[in-house]
């Protein structure tokens, strides 16, 4: 299965296992990008991005590795937000997250995010993260700390050159400005909206492998969670999953919607032959995990997957959140009545039993 | 690969589903890992939506289909997506931890409210290798277990104590029936299973 060839490291320090074919795909993508990089050296220059129009087309072929902090930096909104909110915001907001009653989760998942990536498994990389996180948790207290943010910050952290408080100012520009609002609250509402919307999609793109999929119970929340929440950091190889946030940053999140699409219509014919809902969840993941060739992936999510109108999306995002609200209400209340029935039952036995159930809330 | 000629003996094996829940770094992709590939990593990623492993226990002609979930609070709303239908779930907690217990009995009332109804529960005090620094008491926790109705049993996925033992058990406890309901078994046939059931691999038996 995961065969291949081992010890080679990528960009960002990430251990992979190559088939020959792996390697020839990293080859050319590595060529290419070569090229891309000599495009930039003008605006390097001036100290200014291209223009709008250019930027895109310069940014969908991807943004130089060394380029991606200066450039990330600009198109996410990241600048604008440390603008708002002034330049010892960051700090302060390190020291805050101290007394946050996350802290105690941040730290269980310190050691649990890429550990098995050098730098990031580091004291200096355990330190920089823990500090973007608590500092997000200060920051945004609603919110605070979500599972997922640290393999989003961590790789963010390896792209920006370790850099905490630019990454930390992305994290906030992603959560505040680009994602669907609530994707990381207290009940994930923003991301099952998400999932929705993407199996919406999917209906309309690819609707024979949507039919196949409905008919196993296999939903898009049940492996798109990761998409949404980690935006593919732990899902496609990190150098993939960079050059998808190079788009995303300037884009938005309909970049996810397309990414998504392109991955699951690249890998139908795989899908098709699995005919429950856990197979298509274990065969889609080791198939993310080997998508070496970006510039593939990015032909396909741009070009191979058609249009996706915002206002179709938006559209569908009102809808499903309609929906979600309803399903977590209803949860809600079956929770409250659950656990009402269980305190009456409680105090049913204790009276049974003689003792006092007095001063119950 | 050639192709593959084992389909129609697979045909009588059942399949059951069972899904992990509990706490955030209780150790339930631990548990998996150790038990489905005889691993332990000191430091385990944490898991994002859900792993999804399988493991057959040829003694027993049972597949566990295995639904490895995350812990936070917060995902604790996609997890109906993963017991529903589940024939089997293991309820996770870390002996260091009493929040990581007291979790745990929140999600046996949810199962009971809201899982299938025969479905088998187990509870597992994980990190039972952690001795110094335990928090849950065995006896408050199999006292707890016994009331409940659940099969209780300290592992640890470090030092592989009590792994088999509990996916084992389950497997034991599981009803042929419930086990698997897409094929009814030897002579059994329900009036209202449709009769075309066994025919997509039993074609050479
Ligand atoms: N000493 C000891 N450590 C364990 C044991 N089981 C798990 N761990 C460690 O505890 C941490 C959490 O384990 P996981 O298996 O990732 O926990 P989880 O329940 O899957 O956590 P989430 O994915 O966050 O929900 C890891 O660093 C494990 O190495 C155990 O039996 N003994
Ligand atoms: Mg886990």
């Amino acid at each position: 299965m995961a065969s291949g060839e081992t010890g080679v490291f990528d960009l960002y320090g990430f251990e992979l296992t190559v088939t020959p074919q792996d390697k020839a795909d990293r080859y050319v993508c590595a060529q290419y990008a070569q090229r891309r990089e000599a495009k930039w050296e003008p605006f390097v220059k001036a100290q200014a991005l291209p223009d709008a129009r250019r930027l895109k087309r310069f940014v969908r072929k991807g943004v130089p590795p060394v380029l991606r902090g200066w450039v990330w930096w600009h198109t996410s909104g990241a600048a604008a937000f440390r603008e708002r909110y002034g330049h010892g915001h960051y700090a302060s907001m390190v020291a805050a997250g101290e007394e946050r009653p996350c802290v105690r989760q941040i730290d269980l998942d310190l050691p649990r995010t890429f550990p098995r990536n050098a730098w990031v498994s580091s004291p200096d990389g355990v330190a920089a993260l823990r500090r973007v996180l608590l500092a997000y948790c200060a920051h945004n207290p609603g919110v605070g700390y979500c599972q997922g943010m640290n393999f989003l910050a961590a790789l963010l952290l390896l792209a920006v050159e370790k850099d905490d408080e630019r990454c930390f100012w992305l994290l906030v520009a992603l959560l505040e400005g680009i994602l669907y609002p609530k994707t990381y609250a207290p009940n994930l509402d923003g991301c099952h909206v998400e999932m929705r919307v993407l199996g919406q999609l999917l209906a309309t793109k690819a609707p024979k492998l949507s039919r196949h999929l409905n008919s196993i119970g296999c939903e898009a929340s049940m492996f798109a969670t990761d998409w949404f929440l980690v935006l593919f950091a732990t899902t496609l190889p990190s150098e993939t999953a960079a050059r998808v946030w190079d788009c995303l940053f300037l884009e938005g999140p309909k970049v996810v919607f397309r990414v998504g699409v392109a991955l699951l219509e690249m890998h139908a014919p795989l899908l098709m032959r699995k005919d429950n809902a856990g197979e298509v969840l274990k065969a889609l993941k080791d198939a993310c995990a080997r998508v070496h060739n970006r510039d593939a992936l990015m032909a396909a999510a741009f070009q191979g997957v058609g249009s996706f109108p915002m206002a179709r999306i938006r559209e569908l995002r009102a809808r499903h959140q309609r929906e979600v609200d309803d399903m977590l209400a209803a949860r809600a209340a079956a929770k409250r009545k659950g656990s009402l029935r269980s305190a009456i039952s409680q105090a049913q036995a204790m009276r049974a039993s003689g003792t006092s159930g007095g001063g119950a809330a | 690969m050639a192709a593959d000629l084992s389909a129609p003996a697979l045909a009588q094996q059942q399949t059951a589903k069972l899904v992990l829940l509990g706490e955030q770094a209780a150790g339930k992709s631990s548990l998996v890992l150790r038990y489905v590939k005889g691993q332990f990593f000191d430091y385990q990623a944490s898991t994002v939506g859900a792993a999804f492993l399988t493991k057959t226990i040829p003694e027993l002609n049972i597949k566990f289909e295995i639904w490895d979930t995350a812990g936070q609070e917060r995902y604790h709303s996609l997890a109906p997506m993963y017991y529903r239908g589940a024939a089997a779930a293991i309820i996770v907690y870390d002996i260091t931890s009493t929040d990581s217990f007291n979790r745990a009995k929140a999600w046996v009332r949810e199962l009971q409210r809201q899982g299938s109804p025969n479905m088998i529960m187990a509870l597992a005090g994980n990190k039972a290798d952690l001795e110094s620094a335990r928090a849950v008491a065995t006896e408050e926790a199999q006292a707890y277990a016994n009331e409940a109705g659940l099969f209780f049993l300290e592992t640890s996925a470090k030092t592989a104590a009590n792994v088999n033992e509990l996916f084992a058990e389950i497997a034991r406890k599981l009803p042929k029936a419930e086990a698997a309901p897409r094929q009814p078994q030897g002579g059994i046939v329900l009036d209202s299973a449709p009769a075309q059931a066994p025919k997509k691999s039993a074609c050479c038996a």
